[in-house]
């Protein structure tokens, strides 16, 4: 059978994001509170992660269930709208610390295998 | 913001509300606020109202997870056993996680009423229900003809069947539990 040729580069890149959107998204609250847009556009222009509103803000809406995150509205002087700002909470910074730690090493050991012998 | 603008995105956050009904009030408040916000901020950035929904996607599809989500927490904080099986039964078809579990559950359930019923038998015919063993022959429960070997317990079966009414329904609930969080995270991942 020939190999599949139906994925893309981009199908193949947001399977991969899906691993990893939780850990930059709680790494980005760490450095301080932000809100569903400015979040989009950082995790977009900083991490390279080109996620969609529709997969964003239902995340965000489970971590805050899931007591990683906590929420609070604010009007802020100069925007035309109330805006909700999410910041990591305690657990949510446990969370990220063993996330983080399994992250770096695994992506070690995997970009030490992947340039074996080059 | 245009006039066109605005109106699409009225329609829009409508019908998210409309389809958010299942959730509580304030919930539901808070995603059509915030997605409200979101937009708009973006139609003032330049944005139009299409490439601004774009992102959203379709109402129901955008709900879809809130719901979900909220569906699957319900059910598991209700810690009822009916109210775990009702939203097991409700995603069984989608689902092979939900299948499995309400197998398991009707499995340990089945064995669980039966279990119940020999101790009932056994009060009223004490003769039908016990323990037989033999080389080639072992009968726990209900015999309808007396099975040729010697019955081991005598009244110590209804410890024996109470023991198996209590683990079986435990793991009947188990099997709703698991299957409801593996769900979860099944979700989570998604």
């Amino acid at each position: 059978m020939a190999p599949s040729t139906e994925k893309t580069p981009e199908s193949r890149r947001t399977q991969m994001y899906k691993g990893v959107l939780e850990l930059a998204l709680m790494s980005l609250l760490q450095d301080g509170a932000q809100y569903g847009l400015k979040i989009l556009d950082v995790l977009h222009e900083e991490a390279g992660l080109d996620l969609s509103e529709g997969t964003l803000y239902p995340l965000l809406h489970r971590l805050e269930k899931a007591g990683m995150i906590k929420a609070d509205w604010r009007h802020e002087e100069g925007a035309s709208h109330p805006r909700k700002y999410y910041a990591l909470t305690a657990a949510g910074a446990t969370e990220l610390k063993a996330q983080g730690d399994i992250w770096l090493d695994m992506t070690d050991r995997l970009n030490a295998f992947l340039k074996r012998g080059k | 913001m245009g006039a066109q603008d605005k109106s699409d995105i009225e329609t829009w956050l409508g019908y998210l509300e409309d389809v958010l009904t299942p959730l509580p009030a304030s919930e539901r408040e808070d995603i059509v606020v915030e997605a409200r916000a979101h937009l708009e901020e973006r139609i003032e950035a330049g944005l139009s109202a299409s490439s601004a929904l774009a992102g959203f996607g379709k109402a129901e599809h955008y709900a879809r997870a809130f719901l979900d989500d909220h569906k699957l927490n319900t059910a598991l904080d209700s810690k009822r056993s009916m109210t775990m099986l009702k939203t097991l039964i409700s995603v069984a078809g989608q689902s092979l996680i939900a299948t499995v579990g309400l197998i398991g559950f009707l499995v340990f359930g089945v064995t669980t009423l039966a279990a119940i019923a020999c101790i009932l038998l056994k009060i009223a015919r004490p003769e039908m229900v016990g323990l037989w063993i033999a080389p080639d022959v072992f009968v726990l429960g209900a015999a309808t003809t007396r099975p040729a070997a010697p019955e081991m317990l005598g009244n110590w079966v209804y410890v024996v069947l109470a023991g198996l009414v209590f683990f079986d329904a435990l793991l009947a609930r188990f099997s709703l539990v698991l299957a409801l969080k593996g769900l979860k995270g099944q979700a989570d991942r998604e």
